[in-house]
């Protein structure tokens, strides 16, 4: 409980408290406009925090990806475009209750519901990391190797009809993670003789290549710029009817725990939770024919769903160091050039920045719900974006941002070249999940798998002969082909119809 | 050729490509470990059969053609833009070459709504500015300063 105090003490400092504030509002802004999402204020962000002090550039970071999961609803609402895949469902109920002429009571049940999804995922992210931790720690090299292997697997699982290309990204993410020295051995490879490759890339320049340089660069060349339409009805201040809230208890519970349990798995997150949770809520409901008409049940579920996620996101990332998204990988990857390594032992060894991870994300969740009370009003401002003058800004951070890890330009240069990758990643229809998960825990993958054959005299059975990694080794093998023989059945099902 | 065919091809190379260079990396000296080789191995694995997969595969359905028309040319104006201020900021620092970078682009995205010149130029001068004192007052950063000096 002391670390837990400590922690609040290290939040409670003005300047962290101004980065969770600033990380809030950002957050929430950019998840509204579509098309922008936290995870590019974060790739734009993670550079220049690594400048910071680690509390408050992790402050500025959690608070950043709060904000983002909460901001998305706005523009599900009062124009029927999500800000992010996360509130697509949001959409059905939500949008369909504006055009009623209620878009103040949507948007107040979606400012609570994103709250009430929010925190209490959280404390219980809270209370299982250390739980999690005390079994994690006692897993060797194999587990470790069989467990990041079964996040990459469940990533590329999910690449509906693309699991050729899902598994294209998983290459080309492990083959990057190869250049410089290669862990336990230290021999040079694939840097051509070159100073600059020798320490291999870094995520930031990784990540502002392939997610936020060639996103812009395509949103200028196919002129996408957001909405067309813009919302010209009038919103009255935060209000919810006690019914609207009494009634829903249990559409709350059941919602937050899928949002939680989707969370935790590699992969899914928010842009399933609502989705799934939307789905339920409606098959459980005792009048399912009224979703899609504009009904309170239809916000509730995706919107809590989706802010728990956030919580159930953060428990394999803390307690084993496995990231479930691209976000989560950047967070990790933020925490690495910090110095801080996540994963069972980050409870033992810095408990207080642990704690100050999710207290931040308490007081972001805190802080968006105060802003959204109090903005909801000027919500409509919002998704009148300027993206002419968002996009050369965002450009501008994300070149300069690359260029102050190095003090050099050859760094801006490498991240031209992931700029390129990007594009062609989006010509080919390559899944960026996969990609960025294997990067990310690619070079600890041969860490864990080179040390696991080592340990065992070079048996490679001990992967199968120790019974977690066993398991773990069974689910990612089936998760790859379960879809494929389920796709078989259904083609020679068809070909006999 | 159908998109997923050239992708296939292109992925071919890269996987036969990191394997031969594989082959050429030196073992380990360190008793009991399978070496540097073993991952590139699987990467260029991965990258032969799946490409291999989408050579050999019929292709589903048509692919969206990736830029059309007026989008080719766009493409090339950001790319164009985007190399020349990093060849100016490598020349002349950073202000100047970011001042124009925002107002040249401010004035490319804003094309369609007609943004005034004078609005372009304020806002990269407010940009820049902020910026450049949180980046070299607020965070201590060095910011480039240019080679062009050097050069003279």
């Amino acid at each position: 409980m002391a670390d837990v105090f400590s922690a609040l003490a290290l939040l409670l400092e003005p300047a962290t408290l101004i980065m969770c504030f600033a990380g809030a509002m950002v957050g929430v802004i950019l998840g509204a406009i579509p098309g922008m999402a936290a995870g590019l204020a974060i790739t734009v962000m993670l550079p220049i925090s690594f400048t910071m002090e680690p509390t408050q550039a992790f402050a500025l970071l959690m608070s950043i990806w709060v904000g983002g999961c909460s901001g998305s609803f706005i523009g599900s609402i009062l124009l029927g475009i999500p800000g992010t895949a996360s509130s697509l469902a949001t959409t059905y109920d939500g949008y369909a209750m504006t055009k009623k002429g209620e878009a103040s009571r949507a948007l107040s049940i979606g400012t609570l519901s994103n709250f009430m999804g929010t925190v209490p995922s959280v404390i219980i992210a809270m209370i299982a990391c250390p739980l999690i931790a005390s079994i994690a720690v006692k897993m060797g090299a194999w587990e470790y190797f069989s467990l990041s292997f079964l996040a990459i697997t469940l990533v590329v699982a999910i690449s509906k009809g693309n699991m050729v290309k899902g598994f294209i990204g998983v290459g080309m993410g492990l083959l990057l993670t190869q250049v410089g020295y290669s862990p336990i051995s230290s021999t040079e490879r694939f840097t051509f003789g070159s100073y600059y490759l020798a320490g291999g890339f870094s995520m930031a320049t990784v990540m502002i290549g392939i997610f936020a340089g060639s996103l812009i660069i395509m949103s200028y060349a196919r002129n996408e710029k957001g909405p067309t339409s813009s919302f010209d009805g009038k919103l009255t201040g935060f209000h919810i009817p006690k019914k609207d809230f009494t009634s829903n208890i249990g559409n709350i519970i059941r919602s937050f725990l899928i949002g939680l349990g989707i969370g935790f798995l590699p992969g899914m997150g928010a842009a399933l939770s609502n989705m799934v949770s939307y789905a339920t809520a409606r098959n459980s409901s005792k009048h399912a024919e009224d979703f899609g008409t504009g009904i309170p049940d239809g916000i509730w579920a995706p919107e809590v769903a989706n802010n728990a996620s956030v919580g159930g996101a953060i428990i394999p990332m803390i307690a084993l160091g496995i990231p479930g998204d691209g976000t989560t990988a950047m967070l990790l990857g933020g925490l690495t050039i910090h110095g801080i390594e996540a994963g069972p032992l980050m409870q033992k060894n810095n408990p207080v920045f642990c704690n100050m991870i999710f207290l931040a994300a308490l007081i972001a969740a805190l802080f968006c719900l105060v802003v959204e009370i109090f903005g909801i009003r000027w919500f409509p401002k919002l998704l009148d974006a300027p993206y002419h003058f968002l996009y050369p800004v965002i450009m501008v951070l994300c070149l300069l941002g690359v260029y102050i890890e190095t003090y050099n330009i050859a760094n801006i240069i490498m991240a031209c070249f992931f700029i390129a990758v990007g594009l062609y990643m989006m010509y080919a229809g390559i899944p960026n999940t996969p990609f960025i998960l294997s990067f990310v825990l690619g070079s600890q993958m041969e860490t864990y798998f080179r040390k696991a054959i080592s340990y065992a005299k070079g048996d490679m059975l001990m992967f199968f002969k120790r019974p977690v990694s066993c398991i773990l080794l069974i689910v990612a093998i089936g998760s790859i082909l379960v879809p494929i023989i389920k796709e078989q059945i259904a083609k020679k099902k068809a070909v006999k119809q | 050729m159908h998109r997923d065919r050239i992708v296939g091809i292109i992925t071919v190379i890269i996987g036969a490509a990191v394997a031969l260079m594989t082959f050429q990396l030196p073992d380990s000296n360190m008793a009991g470990d399978v070496g540097p080789k073993v991952f590139p191995f699987i990467s260029a694995a991965i990258m032969l059969l799946c490409g291999a997969i989408l050579v050999v595969r019929k292709p589903t359905k048509d692919a969206k053609p990736f830029l059309v028309g007026e989008q080719k040319k766009r493409f090339l104006a950001i790319i164009g833009v985007i190399i020349g201020y990093i060849v100016l900021m490598w020349a002349a620092g950073f202000v100047i070459p970011t001042l124009l970078m925002l107002v040249v682009l401010c004035l490319m995205f804003g094309k369609d709504e007609k943004v005034p010149v004078w609005q372009a130029i304020v806002y990269a001068v407010i940009i820049t500015g902020i910026i450049y004192v949180m980046f070299s007052i607020v965070l201590h950063l060095r910011l480039p300063v240019g080679n062009i000096i050097n050069l003279i």
